[in-house]
């Protein structure tokens, strides 16, 4: 695809794609290319610094901190792979279906999509592992329930823009089917909408899942992960100040990588996501769906951790202006022109 | 204290530069020439009129004077100099200082240069506390009674009005009345009456004749419309391509033009005349910002043209057998030679 | 020196057409009308319309989604609470006790009751109320909450502000490059981080432990501030970079350059006309940063050992404790809830104009 040539001519997006691949091999032979056994245990060589047998040291019970963090990657990168496709297959459908299938769905669909927004995406977890057991699994589903209102107010801001466009509605005159119309023009050009989100939503997930491995949350002992190892770490800070360095900067790296990725893909597809304009009205919405969708159009950029400024762009900014949220009717659907989004 | 306000001398401004720089200079760099070689003074009291299309360089001009340029535009040399005050890399301190009690400006679409979260009273009694030094209480009353005295009906209520509940005529006559709230010396209009429909127009045209008769405010007024140009000023600059290209009192120029561009803009514009038909154009466009032209950049559009205007820059010359103490001026390299139709504007009146 | 050139020059030039001109008469009796704006009061309205709206359906729904997992798991409270010595009698009457022999609906519809009166039920475990255990956990979180979100606002709203008014220059492109970074490091690692620095190499700071403000506020201070900071990390980065933008798009606009031309000076400028314009969209990002805030705070007891909501709740899900865990989800829930009103009714403030166009 075009799109991935342009792209791979950034120099941030070779050097993510770059990290990325690395953590891939090691997500999926993590455990076999580490040099020692990740959970052998060896009582004699207890929270030694780096060393010639050690690169990266060893933690308390004496085990290879190096084999830990790469037979780690697996877990936690599954785990927000995981997170990021339930969030998804749950939220996407329903943004299109909210659109095309009349106003009582459409209501019901907003109100779920609202009340899972404001559940605080920790203590559900744990609610949920709590009460269904705990595993990744579970995990993972509980934080794809959270994330799944993004994708559904990404998509559905997008299938608004889409829908009162011209094409569309010469489709409806002409007479075609709604699965139809789903199928051929908007599922085609909302794709990349939600890639981009996607690919940002895979770095905060990635956030989620270390934070939740770090509680302990999803993990089976003595199974490393990058939040797991943080967590023990901390325990022995005054013999090893440094331990705490190796996973949290893989996490940051790996982040940082996907935020790059994902902020590429949005300056060369030109797609805003995050940011509402002041475009025209929405399709005879009320004024409380368009506050929602505005919300939600910011609580995208709010929950995905961060997007790394556009490299050259910030001198020619496009102004936001201002996000009118609960009562006024100006609406936000993003425009899928070439705008360089700034936030 | 000189009789001269804002004296402006070779005035070149240059655009689509760098926004952004370290240092004052370093803005502005690599933009191209907009606005070049204009001068001109406005006396105290007097009424001064820019005329010309957009892209001219009238609005460049009236900003540089106000000190708002956009980023990347900025004044490459000459001067500009208020009642001594040199206006150019003037530090903002300084320019908070005159703006507001020596200079006023108005512009076109008045609601969208007012806070639209805030009332129009509050927003014009800041001006009267903090730019006059008022107690809340007096500010109060002298907004609603500078509001009264500008043609506004029951100014009390209009005070707490939010801009977007006033109509375009309301709107003109509160950002008029903040600009001169400061008892500025002279107002800077940019095509303050551009956007109202025409009874507005003559209402917002009455309170700025009222102002200059009380206060004596000097007016520089931009438009592209003749008609309110001719009602308001003493003397007229007719702005092309960034230069002036004609000057002088504006009954005289409007009479008797010297320069093609005027002319045609006279008959196009047909102020007074009711019985033509046909929409009057003239051909082709103007040249765009920052083209180097060598000689006149009116020459493709000129009936006149000859060899001649594009050899070489155009001088504005002044009229040789123009009436004692004019002060007329063209830049036309055949002035004088030609004769140029003269229209007579009447007042704007249906005829019987 | 920086540069602020606060010009607010060009931009929106585009002229509007002009309304079609009313009469300048209002009517008469509308000025007294017009003069008290009841929009503290009308705000208040929605604010509560929209918590009736939003709050209804959300704690409907997270609640039966919590009372709905224990239908679908077998665990047996009773039988983990007696032990394997329990008989089924022991486990049948301790059901019914629990009130778990009930139709699920029934069971759903009496405990939803029980907590809108402020009854959330007994611990299985230690049989003592969990609004007990709620309400002594609640302040530990609040108080780094409160802590975080003041920080991130005074920190993130003074560099967003610079960065605005720098916009292109060295401190903006500075700012944005550390929000960037900032963004990617996740809070429990800056909780470590804070904890190397000020409690291990320089002990400042207690690593770990809290005491309530009621009994000591200058400890209290202590316990509260490495947390409280490292939660604020992100949400202040965030906020640094909506304030920024939407500051930058406000300064272009033509009432800046309105404001810029009475003569009025930087400093009015930007705090009495831009800046209530611009901080709408940022407003909107501390509400919807509060779920995080909270779910924040659970990793940051985690990291520094503190006594709230996140410990009980993982407690209570080690044991299967579900009357706990359920209570902690409300509470946090309902904090939520509340914060999103007061934002919104915040945001109405700000902005009568909006709410009265039509």
């Amino acid at each position: 695809m075009s799109v991935l040539r342009r792209m791979i001519r950034l120099r941030s997006v070779r050097l993510a794609l770059l990290v990325l691949a690395v953590v891939a091999v090691l997500a999926v032979a993590g455990g076999s290319l580490a040099p020692q056994d990740p959970i052998a245990q060896d009582p004699k060589a207890i929270l030694q610094n780096p060393s010639g047998a050690h690169w990266l040291g060893t933690d308390y019970l004496g085990r290879d901190v190096l084999s830990r963090l790469m037979d780690a990657t697996g877990r936690s990168v599954v785990g927000a792979a995981e997170a990021v496709g339930v969030g998804l297959l749950l939220g996407a459908p329903a943004g299109l279906a909210s659109v095309v299938f009349g106003r009582a769905f459409e209501w019901l669909a907003l109100r779920i999509s609202d009340a899972l927004l404001t559940l605080p995406y920790i203590i559900f977890a744990i609610a949920v592992t709590g009460i269904i057991g705990n595993g990744i699994h579970q995990a993972m589903l509980a934080i794809g329930l959270v994330l799944a209102p993004n994708y559904f107010r990404i998509t559905r801001a997008a299938t608004l823009g889409l829908a009162s466009s011209q094409y569309v509605e010469i489709a409806e005159l002409v007479g075609a089917s709604r699965w139809w119309i789903l199928r051929t023009h908007i599922w085609n050009k909302v794709l990349p909408t939600i890639v981009v989100t996607a690919a940002s939503g895979a770095a905060a997930s990635l956030l989620v899942v270390s934070s939740l491995s770090f509680l302990g949350i999803g993990t089976k002992p003595p199974a490393p992960t990058w939040g797991g190892m943080l967590s023990s770490d901390l325990n022995y800070l005054a013999q090893r100040p440094w331990a705490p360095l190796a996973p949290s900067l893989v996490i940051i790296i790996t982040v940082a990588a996907l935020n790059a990725l994902a902020d590429a893909l949005r300056d060369t597809t030109g797609i805003v996501t995050g940011d509402p304009g002041r475009s025209g009205r929405a399709r005879g919405s009320d004024s409380a769906d368009t506050a929602e969708t505005s919300s939600a159009a910011t609580a995208n950029s709010a929950v995905t951790a961060g997007s790394a400024v556009a490299t050259s762009s910030a001198a020619t900014a496009t102004a936001t202006g201002s996000v009118e949220t609960t009562t006024a009717a100006t609406s936000s659907i993003p425009r899928q022109k070439r705008e360089v989004s700034d936030v | 204290m000189s009789d001269d306000l804002l004296r402006v001398e070779d005035l070149n401004i240059t655009v689509g530069g760098a926004p952004f720089g370290r240092r004052r200079r370093a803005r502005g760099a690599g933009g191209v020439p907009a606005v070049q070689g204009v001068s001109f003074t406005i006396r105290r009291g007097e009424a001064v009129g820019f005329v010309g299309e957009s892209g001219s360089g009238k609005t460049l001009t009236c900003r540089a004077a106000l000190g708002v340029l956009a980023p990347g535009c900025t004044v490459s040399s000459g001067e500009i100099d208020f009642d001594g005050t040199s206006l150019v890399d003037l530090p903002r301190r300084r320019w908070d200082g005159l703006r507001g009690t020596r200079i006023g400006a108005v512009f076109q679409d008045p609601g969208s240069y007012l806070n639209p979260s805030h009332t129009v009273g509050r927003q014009l009694a800041e001006q009267f506390r903090i730019k006059v030094g008022h107690s809340r209480r007096e500010a109060r009353q002298a907004a609603i009674a500078l509001l009264g005295t500008l043609g506004l009906h029951q100014p009390e209520l209009v005070y707490h009005q939010y801009p977007h509940e006033l109509s375009g005529g309301m709107l003109q006559r509160v950002v008029l009345a903040i600009a001169v709230a400061g008892e500025p010396d002279l107002l800077v209009a940019d095509e303050a009456t551009t956007a109202l429909d025409v009874t507005v127009q003559a209402e917002v045209l009455e309170a700025l004749d009222l102002l200059r008769a009380e206060r004596g405010l000097a007016i520089l007024a931009v438009s592209h419309d003749l008609a309110v140009i001719a009602q308001l000023c003493d003397r007229i600059l007719v702005f092309y391509g960034g230069e002036i290209v004609e000057a002088g009192p504006t009954a005289d120029v409007l009479a008797s033009p010297r320069h093609p561009y005027t002319a045609a803009l006279l008959r196009v514009a047909s102020v007074g005349d009711w019985r033509r038909r046909e929409l009057e154009v003239i051909d082709g466009s103007a040249p765009p910002v920052g083209a180097r032209i060598t000689g006149c950049r009116f020459a493709d559009r000129c009936a006149f043209v000859t060899d001649a205007c594009r050899a070489a820059p155009v001088e504005l010359r002044a009229v040789p057998d123009g009436e004692p103490g004019g002060d007329r001026s063209a830049r036309c390299v055949r002035l004088g030679e030609i004769e140029l139709t003269p229209r007579v504007p009447e007042r704007a009146g249906v005829p019987a | 020196m920086t540069t602020l050139d606060v010009v607010g020059s060009g931009g929106r030039g585009q002229p509007q057409p002009s309304r079609p001109s009313r009469p300048s008469r209002l009517p008469r009796g509308a000025g007294l009308l017009r003069r008290w704006r009841p929009s503290g009061l009308s705000g208040l309205a929605r604010g509560l319309g929209q918590l009736l709206a939003v709050g209804v359906p959300v704690t409907l729904l997270a609640t039966f989604i919590t009372y709905g997992m224990t239908a679908l798991t077998d665990s047996n409270p009773a039988a983990t609470v007696l032990g394997d010595l329990a008989t089924p009698q022991d486990i049948e009457r301790m059901n019914h006790q629990f009130g778990l022999d009930r139709p699920f609906l029934v069971q759903y519809v009496s405990w939803l009751g029980n907590a809108l009166t402020g009854d959330l039920g007994y611990s299985y475990f230690t049989t003592l109320p969990v609004r007990d255990s709620v309400a002594q956990a609640l302040p530990v979180d609040l108080s780094i909450t409160l802590v975080a979100a003041v920080v991130a606002i005074l920190v993130g709203g003074v560099t967003g502000i610079a960065a605005a008014l720098n916009n292109g220059g060295r401190l903006d492109r500075a700012v944005t490059a550390v929000c960037a970074v900032a963004s990617t490091i996740p809070p429990f690692v800056v909780g470590i981080g804070l904890i190397i620095l000020f409690a291990v190499t320089v002990p400042v700071l207690p690593s770990g432990g809290y005491v309530p403000i009621s009994e000591d506020p200058g400890r209290w201070l202590k316990f509260v501030i490495l947390p409280g900071v490292a939660l604020s990390v992100e949400f202040g980065a965030e906020l640094t970079r909506q304030i920024r933008t939407s500051l930058v798009g406000t300064l272009r606009e033509n009432f800046v350059t309105g404001a810029t031309v009475r003569g009025l000076s930087v400093r009015r400028v930007v705090f009495g006309h831009a800046l209530r314009n611009a901080v709408g969209p940022a407003l909107t990002v501390v509400g919807l940063y509060v779920p995080r805030l909270i779910g924040g705070a659970v990793v940051a007891e985690a990291v520094f050992n503190l006594p709230g909501l996140g410990q009980q709740a993982l407690q209570a899900a080690e044991r299967g404790d579900i009357p706990v865990i359920q209570g902690v989800l409300v509470t946090s829930i309902a904090l939520v809830l509340v914060c999103n009103v007061a934002v919104n009714v915040a945001l109405v403030r700000l902005r009568p104009a909006a709410e009265r166009r039509s």
